[in-house]
């Protein structure tokens, strides 16, 4: 009876925009999964949202009544550990917090909306879950597309590394202006679609060019069904690759049937095969822009990344750590605005050497840490505007851009770390850092706090100091540098200067020494 | 494409299925007894398609009244063999209905004292004038009906009288060594003056009126389906007469029939008997043996060790039970275990039509009382169980088990039980499917087919299959199962075009598929493309066959064979050769598309070889039957197999009987040694 303890069920339930999904699934101490129940259930937050901005509340009652029953199986399988989540739709709906709402209160579920950024990391997991050890992620360059019903998920790869990531306001359900599922005829439909892909791309030229991106991998759930069309038996893998031509052809061959025709072949139901059709002409559109020869689609979804990663968490094991991917696409932001590379790696380093060195100080954890390397990554990038007050302009720039794997609360704590590396510190009529929580908040003066000292160990920009030993005293910290490095009168005076904000939040002045090491 | 698709016409190819009943009750190597119940079976059809098919065709009255044309010549037929045949030599064998000159005095005392005490106070004699307003007559309920005048004025009225539905309608009487009995409208007639005090008798005749059962429930509206169906069966008191049967003076009901506006064709006027429905179930009594088959006790499952617990023997291998010449105490002990093992944490099936006394309702009740999750999903759409459906539902739910009542819109027809099991190695699941129902009763008599699995993905199936008929989910994510409305057909629509691709003029494709009904226009013209593709076809449906085989140029590769045996043929079993790698298929399902397009079913794969084996030596031995065995003509003719030049006369059905008891008999011996690989959880 003892392995039993050793096993439990958890439950993932997926709020789409045209259905409402759970899995049930019975996880080990070795990481195995192992599936229990698929559910699904079409919902129309897609078709309210996307033309009203709004979740109707026929819509809401069914959807909690949807929930209802997935919370009554969940207990079924006495399943304590679950993760809710939703996008597209109900994140862009104006009364989405009436709906997160209603689902606590009456089907007892915690609902998290998932942001672009996170739904991008989970469907990075999805893909090296897939196809892991069977696909040489890093050795090329490839572009991932995620049609979704009211959104499209795009992320560049190079050569493993996270170069661009963009989510945009297109899907199988939101289509270009002016077009309205099943009123246009299909191959109307798909000159529309690539017309609008075509603009997306162009806008992305500058940073990459999509004819050298030689590998193509679609996911969501309209490609592993074609995938499933097109291929035999597909059972027991994690993922398939398509010909190009086979699948260009197939596109053809849908661009001439209706709906109706479609619905009927595939054993859909009618608007089931209208976004089919969509969001296949979407992937075939994307696919055209690049170079790549085949389709790999991988039969894995963003369900199965969360479940991959609570799996991981209850094994203790970690198999995929997308942190570096975080910073990858931190490093792509920075050299789209020139920054100082050596520099910012420099600061980045001694920032995180201050930030280990301090753990008992601060407190805080692996995300805390992933922040303050990026924020230290891109603490300059504002320069590109102008000298002139650079940590604002590093700002707001941080808020506008897309990064890979960082939340919207992530990326404003990057912000304003990046804000208050120098300068004035955090006040309580800042509107940025006031939007956070206490903790966030917390998080932020003791990011910016280490940020400025490790800025100021760089002070004359040669990186001299790259190895520092951090002691603890009673009364002070103090940083000891080789006495080999020579005259450091520049940076000690910096850090004094600049240990201000240290001194306010760790309660104890910080300065530079040099000792033989 | 289906108006120049040849075809023969369902209703009428339903007609010829029960001229072949019909064929077996004239059979005089069929025991005397065996013949009665057969001519009951043919009665009890015909009710069940005056309410239900014949109401359809109202729109086409040519060929509605072809219909009537063809089952009242059968109907005629029937009742013609019965009196002048059956009745002789039943009596013959001492079974003998009695007319009230041949009573001996005993006799006469007891049915004085019967229609005193028992029948008379539950009779509610009817006088009914001219210009009087006819009372409500009941669906399927006999009537006496007398001409008569009033002594007093001379004036001429029809009295009515409804026979108990309570009461038998044959009357057993005392008497030594032979079954006397007395008929109900007999004793009515008997005591006639009684009931109409007053009267002069002049005429009298016996009616029976059956009405349409076409039911439309707006299901959308009410959530209470039970509601909704307690109402609908009040509801068919209003409904159309679709037939009246009718036997003795024309004088007697012609009053009747006036009131009721009925025409003369739907009108059944017999010389003497009509509803030979309760007089064949004295073939299910327990007398006159000898005039019967011997008594067939299912074998219980040879290969099956009773000191292992279902749920280890499951997780070794796959089991198939072959109803009735295997047991239906395999599918109880599987419920039972369940409902009484202390790790089972849920049980869900579906129950269509279930026995009288269910165990297995009182296995789920059971389970339900000890605290386990038990879904049963009750079809109440079962044609004519309704009444019955209705309070399992209620026992169900007072036990605790989640009750539900089938998606709107849709018969569930499929046959599932899962078990869901706590065991060291995580949740495991125990899946039972099934071409036949949950009734212990049917399982004796019809031929099915049950199958046990712990296969990981038919019991994931067999899980989403659930969620679906709940309502919890949408179809997703089926490996093994096909399930209709919603992939099923399209499966077979696949299954019949793989076929015609693999197959080569050196390596013909092969296609045995047996089942009840074969009616569905697009699935038969692929089996007309299959087979001028040059694929071999042999079907063996017991009833409706719309195909036509052995057409020039269209169905010469198909072959249709109909059986019909002492036990109902039910199983359907889809066999695909697939170039040598074949599949064999079990369903629910029957090829209509009714089945295909508006009800719950499923059709599950094999995986196991030696299953796969079996199920196909049976196929074969099917098709080997030349003894109750009858082949379809292109024009529609079902004729008699006979034993060719040299070969031994052979019945399946029979055989199959031998054989069981003989693997009873030996394999008990070589039991497989199967135990389990880790201990017992309890």
């Amino acid at each position: 009876m003892s392995e039993i303890l050793n096993k439990e069920s958890v439950a993932v339930i997926d709020i789409g925009s045209s259905a409402i999904r759970m899995l049930i699934a019975e996880i080990d101490s070795k990481g195995t999964i192992r599936h229990l129940e698929n559910l699904q259930k079409p919902t129309a937050f897609g078709r309210d949202v996307f033309a009203t901005g709004h979740i109707s509340t026929k819509t809401m009652r069914q959807a909690i009544e949807v929930l209802k029953n997935y919370r009554s199986l969940m207990n079924d399988y006495g399943v304590k550990k679950y993760q809710a989540v939703t996008t597209s739709a109900v994140r862009d709906a104006v009364n989405r917090d009436s709906f997160i709402d209603q689902a606590f209160v009456r089907a007892g579920l915690d609902v998290e909306v998932l942001e672009a950024p996170e739904e991008s990391r989970l469907e990075l997991i999805a893909v090296e879950t897939a196809l892991a050890d069977k696909v040489a992620l890093d050795q090329k360059r490839c572009l991932i597309t995620e049609v979704g019903s009211g959104s499209t998920e795009m992320i560049v790869l190079n050569q493993g590394a996270v170069e661009i990531n963009r989510n945009f306001a297109i899907g199988s359900m939101r289509l270009p202006e002016d077009t309205v599922l099943g009123s246009v005829d299909a191959q109307v439909l798909a000159r529309l679609i690539k017309r609008a892909v075509r603009q997306i791309c162009a806008g992305e030229n500058r940073d990459c060019h999509f004819q050298d991106l030689g590998t193509f991998i679609g996911l969501g759930g309209d490609m592993r069904k074609a995938a499933q069309h097109l291929s035999a038996d597909l059972s027991n893998q994690t993922f398939t690759t398509l010909d190009k031509k086979e699948f260009t052809s197939y596109l053809k061959n849908i661009s001439k049937k209706t709906a109706e025709e479609i619905a009927k072949e595939h054993g859909m139901a009618l608007d089931e095969a209208e976004a089919y059709q969509a969001a296949l002409f979407l992937c075939g559109a994307f696919l055209a822009e690049t170079g790549a020869e085949e389709i790999i689609v991988p039969m894995m979804s963003i369900r199965d990344a969360i479940l991959q990663e609570m799996a991981q968490m209850f094994s203790g094991y970690k198999r995929t750590d997308l942190s570096k991917q975080v910073l990858n696409s931190a490093r792509h932001l920075g050299e789209k605005f020139g920054y100082d590379k050596t520099g910012a790696a420099c600061v980045a380093s001694l920032s995180i050497k201050l930030f280990d060195a301090l753990t008992k100080d601060h407190g805080l954890g692996t995300r805390g840490r992933l922040l303050l390397e990026v924020a230290a990554l891109l603490h300059g990038i504002g320069a590109y505007v102008s000298i002139a007050g650079y940590h604002k302009h590093s700002s707001y720039l941080i808020q506008a851009a897309d990064l890979f794997g960082l939340r919207k609360s992530d990326k404003t704590i990057v912000s304003t770390v990046v804000r208050y590396h120098r300068k004035t510190a955090p006040k309580s009529t800042h509107v940025d850092y006031m939007s956070l929580n206490r903790n966030d908040r917390a998080m932020v003066s003791k990011l910016a706090a280490i940020l400025r000292v490790a800025c100021a160990l760089n002070e004359s920009s040669q990186q001299l100091i790259k190895n520092i030993e951090v002691e603890a005293g009673e009364d002070a910290y103090t940083i000891w540098v080789s006495s080999d490095l020579g005259d450091l009168s520049l940076e000690v005076e910096a850090v004094r200067r600049r240990g201000d904000l240290f001194l306010e939040v760790f309660g104890a002045p910080i300065a530079l020494r040099q000792k033989k090491l | 494409m289906t108006k120049e698709l040849p075809l023969f016409e369902r209703d009428l190819s339903w007609i010829e299925f029960n001229f072949r009943v019909f064929e077996e009750a004239r059979n005089p190597q069929v025991p005397l007894l065996e013949r009665l119940r057969f001519l009951g079976i043919v009665s009890s059809n015909f009710d069940e398609f005056f309410m239900v098919r014949v109401p359809a065709h109202e729109e086409q009255p040519a060929f509605q009244k072809q219909v009537y044309e063809k089952a009242f010549g059968l109907m005629r037929e029937q009742e013609k063999y019965f009196r002048e045949e059956l009745l002789p030599q039943l009596e013959a064998q001492g079974i003998r209905r009695l007319a009230l000159l041949r009573l001996e005095e005993a006799q006469r005392t007891f049915l004085t004292r019967y229609f005193k005490e028992e029948m008379l106070p539950l009779l509610t004699p009817i006088a009914l004038t001219e210009s009087g307003e006819l009372p409500f007559l009941t669906n399927l309920a006999l009537y006496r009906v007398f001409k008569m005048k009033k002594e007093s004025s001379g004036e001429e009225i029809c009295g009515l009288v409804e026979l108990p539905k309570t009461l038998p309608r044959m009357i057993t009487l005392p008497s030594a060594g032979n079954l006397d009995f007395f008929l109900a409208e007999d004793l009515v007639s008997l005591f006639a003056r009684e009931l109409f005090i007053g009267y002069e008798i002049q005429d009298e005749a016996l009616l029976r009126i059956a009405r349409s059962v076409d039911m439309e429930l707006d299901e959308e509206k009410d959530q209470d389906f039970a509601k909704v169906m307690s109402e609908a069966l009040r509801m068919r008191r209003k409904n159309t007469i679709v037939r009246m049967e009718a036997s003795g003076s024309r004088a007697a009901f012609e009053i009747v029939q006036k009131k009721l506006g009925l025409p003369e064709s739907r009108i059944f006027c017999a010389p003497d008997w009509i509803d030979l429905k309760e007089i064949g179930a004295l073939a299910f009594r327990p007398i006159f043996l000898d005039l019967k088959y011997p008594e067939w006790e299912p074998v219980s499952v040879v290969d099956w060790d009773d000191d292992i617990s279902v749920w280890d023997t499951l997780k070794q291998r796959d089991l198939l039970v072959h109803h009735p010449y295997e047991s239906f105490d395999l599918f109880l002990r599987f419920l039972k275990e369940a409902a009484h093992d202390p790790d089972v944490l849920a049980i869900k099936q579906t129950l269509y039509r279930a026995a009288q006394s269910s165990h297995v309702v009182g296995l789920l009740e059971k389970a339900a009382l000890s605290g386990k999750k038990v879904t049963v999903l009750i079809e109440l759409k079962a044609r004519f169980d309704e009444e019955r459906n209705i309070d399992w539902a209620n026992r169900l739910i007072q036990a605790g088990a989640t009750v539900l009542y089938g998606v709107a819109g849709y018969k569930t027809h499929a046959k599932i039980c899962l078990v869901v099991r706590r065991e060291p190695e995580g949740l495991k699941r125990y899946v039972h499917l099934a071409t036949g129902n949950y009734n212990e009763r049917t399982a004796r008599i019809y031929t099915d087919f049950g199958f046990f699995t712990s296969h990981n993905e038919m019991t994931q199936d067999a899980t989403a299959f659930f969620n679906v008929v709940t309502g919890f989910s949408q179809p997703v994510g089926f490996a093994r199962i096909d399930m209709a409305p919603y992939t099923l057909r399209q499966k077979l629509e696949k299954l019949i075009e793989r076929e015609i691709l693999r197959s080569t003029p050196d390596r013909p494709g092969l296609i045995i598929l047996k089942m009840n009904s074969l009616a569905d226009p697009d699935l038969i013209s692929r089996l007309y493309r299959a087979s001028q593709a040059g694929v071999h076809i042999r079907l063996n449906v017991r009833g409706i066959c719309c195909l036509v085989p052995g057409l020039k140029g269209v169905s010469e590769n198909i072959e249709v064979v109909s059986l019909v045996d002492r036990f109902l043929e039910h199983s359907r079993i889809f066999y695909f050769q697939n170039g040598g790698h074949d599949e064999i298929y079990l369903s629910s399902a029957d090829w209509m598309p009714r089945n295909l397009d508006r009800r719950l079913e499923i059709l599950f794969p094999l995986i196991d070889r030696k299953l796969k084996k079996r199920i196909l030596d049976f196929l074969q031995d099917v098709f080997r039957d030349n003894q109750k065995a009858r082949g379809l003509n292109s024009k529609g003719e079902y004729i008699l197999k006979q034993p060719a030049e040299g070969e031994k006369p052979y019945r399946v059905q029979e055989a199959l009987c031998h054989e069981a008891l003989k693997r009873q008999k030996n394999i008990k011996a070589a039991l497989p040694e199967i135990r389990p690989q880790k201990p017992k959880t309890t």
